[in-house]
């Protein structure tokens, strides 16, 4: 059964069928979700939220790449999320302090040594939190390009903004990131030793 | 010169163009741009693979694993009523019409205490107008007859009412009380002058005296008038004061039937309380009350002169009835009644005692179309809000 079918029943109400849509994006929508929201509950509440607005929306749905419509719904859930938190910072306390989520996070390569390991899984964290310090617009368009791999072109259609508004977005994006991980110093040796005197 | 001003543009458009160059999103020029610079500056090359880094960093970091499924459930897709709010038993009907109740309800309150301090203002305000639209006139009115009357007069005219100065000051409020104290001290007259009508005539006699020198215009008037020898002309202001200071029953009552054809031929017009031609003759009982003409003045040191003096105790005890309230209305009735002017004078003092009250009339029925669109408003804005709430409650 294709995507489209899939689609047309969960629109007439079918909820097996909407559910196996779940099925198939909602690894990616809790990775981006993940990603921007930068713990893992919170991320888990966002993706329920964007699929039970999904399954409300699909009537407005009419075409295109689904899975760029079902990524605007979840990273505007996002954005709802981080303006919420920000109005109530002490909520989300105790999730920063002990971020559960982090033994969740799948190692790529089971062939790299223990202390390989241990460096991998720091930076990982210090990347999240060079993320998590982004803006919101800019956290979600890093995220949507050098994580999760979408096209500047999909972008545009999953933010409605312009493809210039992407591209300066994304620039300026890694250019923050970059300079967060020279502070933390863990770029190589060349690229810091020119900055200082 | 040029070509280093021409280098440092370059590569600082360059510098834009490297997270783009990275993804290979750039048109053939600026890909040749970015080239060149970094061909010519090496900074420019450190920063690309710096960013490049990064990126490939990004691009390494692990796939997370969803802590739960997140397919829905029947339960999830129904529409949700709000845990811990039971406005799901109160029906919807019930909604809307408390609503709407709970509207007009505030309505009629504020309306109902605006429009009763609309009622206030205009009872209170109204009569004060009068007042004032009364003293005007009857300034202007007083003054200029008897300026005329004081040209045109001879020096042997008759003096002229000792009310006038009082009218000429215009004052409501010592006209009310004034109006309170003459009442007391006619009662107390009228029992002096069953004991000693010669102490009485004298004593308003004084009293006349005094109130004549109040005003510099009527200085010489009230001289000649204190030179008169007959005690009971003399005496004549005493019931006319009465009268400025009784209702309307008592207007014309007191005074002296000699004076009004005297005002009438020396000054051609009616001053200061003197009851003008056109207006009706007292009643026959009234008549008797009056005061008696100069050649009947014995009569008061008569016995025969009891029944007139019990028939003036009743009169004075109706215009203490009269008196009694002391209310606006009273008030200007009295200033009307001093006011020396004609008849036409007195007519159009009374005429603006209606004109406040229809505009109190108007105001409340202003306030009350304002009120009811207001209400209206309100109910629109109240139903509004409910429909915003159940909307979003679904």
């Amino acid at each position: 059964m294709d995507n489209a079918q899939t689609i047309q029943q969960a629109q007439q109400g079918d909820i097996a069928a909407f559910n196996r849509l779940v099925m198939n994006y909602q690894g990616l929508a809790y990775n981006v979700a993940f990603r921007v929201m930068g713990q893992p509950e919170a991320a888990a509440d966002a993706c329920q939220d964007a699929f039970l607005k999904a399954y409300k929306s699909l009537g407005q749905y009419r075409g295109g790449s689904f899975k760029s419509w079902l990524m605007r719904i979840v990273t505007n859930t996002c954005y709802d999320q981080i303006r919420y938190k920000r109005r109530r910072p002490a909520d989300s306390l105790e999730e920063m302090t002990e971020n559960p989520g982090a033994d969740r996070i799948k190692l790529t390569n089971g062939a790299e040594r223990p202390e390989e390991r241990v460096m991998r899984h720091e930076l990982n964290d210090i990347l999240q939190q060079a993320i998590n310090q982004l803006p919101a617009d800019q956290r979600v368009v890093l995220v949507l390009n050098d994580v999760q791999g979408f096209s500047y072109q999909e972008i545009s259609e999953i933010t409605g903004q312009p493809l210039g508004t992407v591209k300066s977005r994304l620039s300026r994006a890694r250019g923050r990131l970059r300079d967060f991980l020279r502070q933390q110093e863990l770029l190589p040796g060349q690229y810091r030793l020119k900055d200082e005197p | 010169m040029a070509k280093n001003n021409d280098h440092r543009n370059k590569i600082a458009q360059a510098r834009q163009l490297l997270s783009p160059y990275l993804d290979g999103e750039v048109t053939a020029a600026e890909q040749q741009l970015v080239e060149e610079a970094l061909t010519i500056d090496p900074d420019l090359q450190a920063e690309l693979e710096s960013l490049q880094t990064t990126v490939d960093w990004l691009h390494e970091l692990p796939a997370v694993v969803p802590p739960r499924p997140f397919t829905l459930s029947e339960a999830d897709v129904q529409p949700k009523r709000s845990a811990g709010s039971r406005s799901w038993l109160v029906p919807d009907w019930l909604k809307l019409w408390g609503t709407a109740a709970a509207g007009l309800l505030c309505i009629l309150a504020v309306g109902g205490v605006l429009l009763l301090q609309q009622m206030r203002g205009g009872m209170l305000s109204a009569p004060a107008g009068d007042v004032a639209m009364l003293e005007e006139a009857a300034e202007t009115q007083a003054i200029e007859p008897e300026m005329e009357k004081v040209e045109e007069m001879p020096a042997e005219a008759e003096p002229l009412p000792q009310s006038s100065p009082v009218t000429g000051e215009g004052q409501a409020d010592e006209v009310e009380e004034e109006a309170e104290e003459s009442i007391a001290a006619e009662a107390d007259r009228a029992e002096a002058i069953e004991i000693e009508p010669e102490a009485a005539v004298a004593e308003t006699e004084a009293e006349a005296t005094a109130e004549t020198s109040q005003s510099d215009a009527e200085a010489p008037l009230a001289a000649e008038e204190a030179a008169e020898p007959a005690p009971i002309e003399k005496a004549a202001p005493v019931p006319e004061r009465r009268e400025a200071e009784q209702p309307e029953e008592s207007l014309n009552l007191a005074q002296p039937a000699e004076e009004i054809p005297q005002a009438d031929d020396k000054a051609g017009a009616p001053v200061g309380g003197t009851r003008p031609e056109s207006s009706p003759p007292p009643p026959p009982e009234i008549e008797s009350l009056a005061a008696p003409p100069a050649g009947e003045a014995p009569r008061l040191e008569d016995d025969s002169a009891t029944p007139s003096i019990e028939a003036e105790e009743a009169v004075v005890e109706e215009s203490r009835e009269a008196a009694a309230p002391p209310t606006a209305t009273a008030t200007v009735t009295a200033t009307a009644t001093l006011s020396p002017a004609p008849t036409a004078a007195s007519t159009e003092a009374v005429i603006p005692t209606e004109v406040p009250a229809d505009t109190g009339s108007t105001r409340t029925s202003t306030a009350f179309i304002v009120f009811l669109v207001a209400g209206l408003v309100l109910v629109g804005v109240g139903a509004g809000l409910w429909l915003m709430w159940r909307k979003q409650s679904r």
